[in-house]
């Protein structure tokens, strides 16, 4: 779910080669080059940024804290990764990634056109990936201006096509991260208390994220009046007795993230918050059991709407319709948010690996609402919680 | 006090300096983008006239030369957040496909030519896509309005201070917490929670510790040793602004050599701090303080790749004056916000840090950060 961005990306930044094996990239590396020999290209030009690293992480498990990194990879021979760090810090950098040519860049045009020009790739086909969506316009133009002989094609999604599936160690670093939100959510169950101000309440869920080894760490909240409007970053609101509690909270380990989520409510728990949340756990329940193989991933959403029907009644009039905008379902992996994803009318097809992460946000009136949240991974007979068990959608903090 | 400040109509007296300068480069609009991607690189230029970060992936603001601005931000779901906190009244959420039509619409209404602003954080295929859905040209003036938030306004300033004790409070944090045996990421976990709890939304927060450390770096899993030297860039945002405090800790008695080394940080500091004048350069703070260091025997240490810069830009990301290098020729005026930071690489001792968020004020720089300037150290 996209959350407010942080300046840098501030926790633990290692490579836990126990976790993220250096032997499963030269493969990766190997099938995007037979795709870029397929497409008729010589190299591809792969692009990322604090945000949106999974296409280069996926081929360097490099993570760019700030800025962006961009990786050239040939059609044969070894990929070449500009980082925006200083030469100093280029010793680190190497650290992290499987890559051995690591350079180091203050503005991107000069040092991408002079990595292009020493491979001889100055008058060749390069698809690109990432590059136009992420790097800044004037960057772009002056790389494009400088190498006028290039000829630039999009690469399409032929990385996101292999990454969508997730293998077994992917799944199991997943679980790692999974495993840090769900200790932070309890966490969280530990400390709500009345009179404990959002921004508390985020400074424990942080602090538990990083402490366990989370790379990056996010939260979303809605209490009191506002469960009734809309999700946010934590801010100076006091909860008070009888509130609900929205909470989102999504952290990354070893570049892969994990969502989940919770409603709490502080007392007892009345009728409509009953009504929404278990409402909320039947379309989370009846997208996880549509899930397979060759299913449309609209399908989901259709399936989440169709379990919503008979709750139309206690949601908010102005903002009934935001959880379609929060989106019900959607990939996640080294992004936080990736294809396939379950919008209305989707024809994309779910496949076996997909990991989902589904979330039903309800904002009902008068301060009731209800967020039904968890990671789901489709098998070929179906799908099931990238964490067992899941945890609960409502608890009661009396 | 922000409560004692009336922040609408400082936001509003920004607008009308923006609306004036766009007036004086007679552009029939402004447009300012923002992506969801908040860094201290570059200035929020919708935060500066909004006063809301976007969550993204894009933000645009419609600015006529007189009237009210209009917000366009992404998601549609964002729309209540952004509504309570901007004081513009015209606001929009759309989904992030949307936004370009939305934004030509209300553009529609403006004569050319039209101004773009916030272009280094614009990606090429969105400029694209606005540029189509526009179907005019837009005049890159990406300097507009970080010329003009040069100085902090009353509000601005206010937060900064407000950021700067929010850094002192996290150093203190982790003058606490340090502890041999303690994971350099969980030391972090403990800063960060100290300052959140302080008010501060974010961090640019770079830690590691060492007995001899290269450079400031990301924290790391490696746990803390009898004798560490622990740097620490400490960098919390308060409602937008940032401020940042680089000091050093050491985990047990200095040795004498570090305290030798670290006193000539110190006089380098004092160096920076009494060029750092109004209507003198910028780079004269990183001449300054180079000539002290230099004049110790380590000028090849004050350059690539051992140092970069002697200081930056702080509050709404980089503003005037930018990095304070030898050559930045920036002047400085009353009221820029900026560290000033002798952080050094030093071969007998590693990487020391130290420095302070100033405000330029007629005599010399004030101090926003209050920590004594000192090196730390603590029992192991």
């Amino acid at each position: 779910m996209q959350t407010l961005h942080t300046v840098l990306k501030r926790g633990g930044l290692v490579w836990v080669q126990e976790d993220v094996p250096p032997s499963i990239f030269p493969p990766r590396q190997a099938r995007v080059q037979q795709a870029i020999a397929a497409a008729g290209h010589d190299a591809w030009l792969v692009y990322g940024d604090a945000y949106r690293y999974g296409d280069v992480a996926y081929l360097t498990h490099f993570l760019p804290r700030v800025r962006g990194v961009l990786l050239l990879v040939p059609r044969a021979g070894d990929p070449t990764l500009l980082v925006a760090v200083g030469s100093r810090d280029i010793p680190a950098a190497k650290t992290l990634t499987c890559v051995e040519d690591v350079r180091p860049y203050t503005r991107l045009p000069g040092e991408a056109v002079k990595l292009i020009r020493e491979r001889g790739l100055a008058d060749k086909r390069l698809g690109l990936v990432g590059v136009e969506e992420l790097v800044a316009v004037g960057d772009w133009e002056q790389i494009r201006a400088s190498l006028p002989d290039a000829r630039w094609e999009p690469a399409g999604d032929a990385i996101g096509q292999l990454r969508v599936a997730k293998d077994q160690i992917e799944l199991d670093v997943m679980r790692q991260a999974a495993a840090i939100v769900r200790d932070a959510l309890k966490a969280a169950e530990q400390a709500l208390r009345p009179g404990m101000t959002e921004r508390e309440l985020l400074a424990v869920v942080d602090r538990e994220m990083r402490r366990g080894r989370a790379e990056d760490a996010r939260c979303l909240v809605a209490s009191g009046p506002r469960a009734s409007v809309s999700l946010r970053p934590p801010e100076d609101r006091a909860l008070e007795a009888g509130d609900v509690l929205l909470l989102h909270l999504a952290a990354e380990y070893q570049r892969y993230w994990a969502e989940a989520g919770q409603t709490f409510v502080l007392g007892q728990t009345d009728a409509d918050t009953r009504a929404l949340a278990e409402a909320a756990q039947r379309a989370a329940d009846a997208m996880a059991s549509a899930a397979r193989p060759g299913v449309p991933a609209g399908a989901l959403a259709d399936a989440a709407l169709a379990a919503l029907t008979d709750v139309e009644s206690l949601l908010s009039p102005q903002h009934a319709t935001l959880s379609t905008s929060y989106g019900l379902a959607h990939g996640l992996g080294l992004d936080v948010e990736e294809p396939p994803f379950a919008r209305v009318g989707e024809t994309a097809p779910l496949g076996a690996g997909n990991a989902l992460a589904l979330h039903v946000v309800l904002h009902g009136r008068d301060g009731h609402g209800a967020l039904a949240e968890q990671t789901i991974v489709v098998g070929d007979d179906g799908a099931r919680p990238l964490l067992d068990p899941p945890l609960p959608t409502l608890v009661e903090r009396g | 006090m922000v409560a004692a400040l009336d922040v609408v109509a400082d936001l509003r007296a920004r607008l009308g300096r923006v609306q004036a300068a766009m007036t004086e480069r007679s552009l029939g609009g402004l447009l300012l983008y923002a992506s969801g991607q908040h860094t201290m690189l570059r200035m929020d230029q919708i935060m500066y006239l909004a006063d809301v970060r976007v969550l993204g992936p894009h933000g645009v603001l419609v600015v006529p030369p007189r009237g009210e601005p209009t917000l366009l931000v992404t998601p549609r779901w964002d729309y209540a957040r952004v509504r309570e906190l901007t004081w513009l009244e015209q606001v929009e959420a759309v989904e992030p496909d949307e936004l370009p039509a939305r934004v030509a619409l209300h553009a529609s209404d403006l004569k050319s030519p039209l101004g773009l602003g916030g272009q280094k954080g614009l990606p090429a295929a969105f400029a694209h896509a606005l540029g189509t859905a526009i179907g005019r040209e837009l005049v890159d003036v990406d300097d507009l309005v970080p010329d003009l938030a040069a100085a902090r306004t009353p509000v601005e300033l206010d937060r900064i201070r407000r950021a700067a004790a929010i850094a002192d409070q996290g150093f203190t944090a982790l003058c606490e917490a340090a502890a041999v045996g303690l994971r350099e990421h969980e030391l972090a976990a403990e800063v960060e929670a100290a300052m959140i709890r302080a008010g501060a939304e974010d961090n640019f927060g770079l830690m590691g510790g060492g007995a001899h450390n290269i450079a400031i770096r990301a924290p790391q899993h490696r746990a803390l040793e009898r004798g560490d030297v622990i740097i620490g860039e400490i960098t919390p945002c308060y409602q937008g602004y940032l401020a940042q405090l680089c000091r050093t800790l050491i985990l047990g008695e200095p040795t004498p050599l570090q305290r030798e080394k670290y006193d000539l940080l110190l006089r380098a500091y004092e160096a920076g701090r009494a060029a750092a004048l109004p209507g003198r350069p910028s780079g004269d703070i990183a001449r300054a303080i180079n000539e002290v260091i230099g004049a110790a025997g380590y000028a090849e240490y004050c350059r690539p790749p051992y140092m970069r810069t002697r200081g930056h830009s702080l509050g709404l990301g980089a503003v005037v004056p930018y990095d304070l290098t030898d050559d930045s020729s920036p002047i400085l005026v009353e009221g820029m916000t900026f560290i000033i930071h002798p952080n050094q690489y030093l071969p007998e001792t590693g990487y020391l840090m130290l420095g302070d968020t100033v405000v330029i004020r007629a005599d010399g720089p004030e101090s926003l950060t209050q920590t004594p300037v000192r090196l730390f150290w603590k029992d192991a």
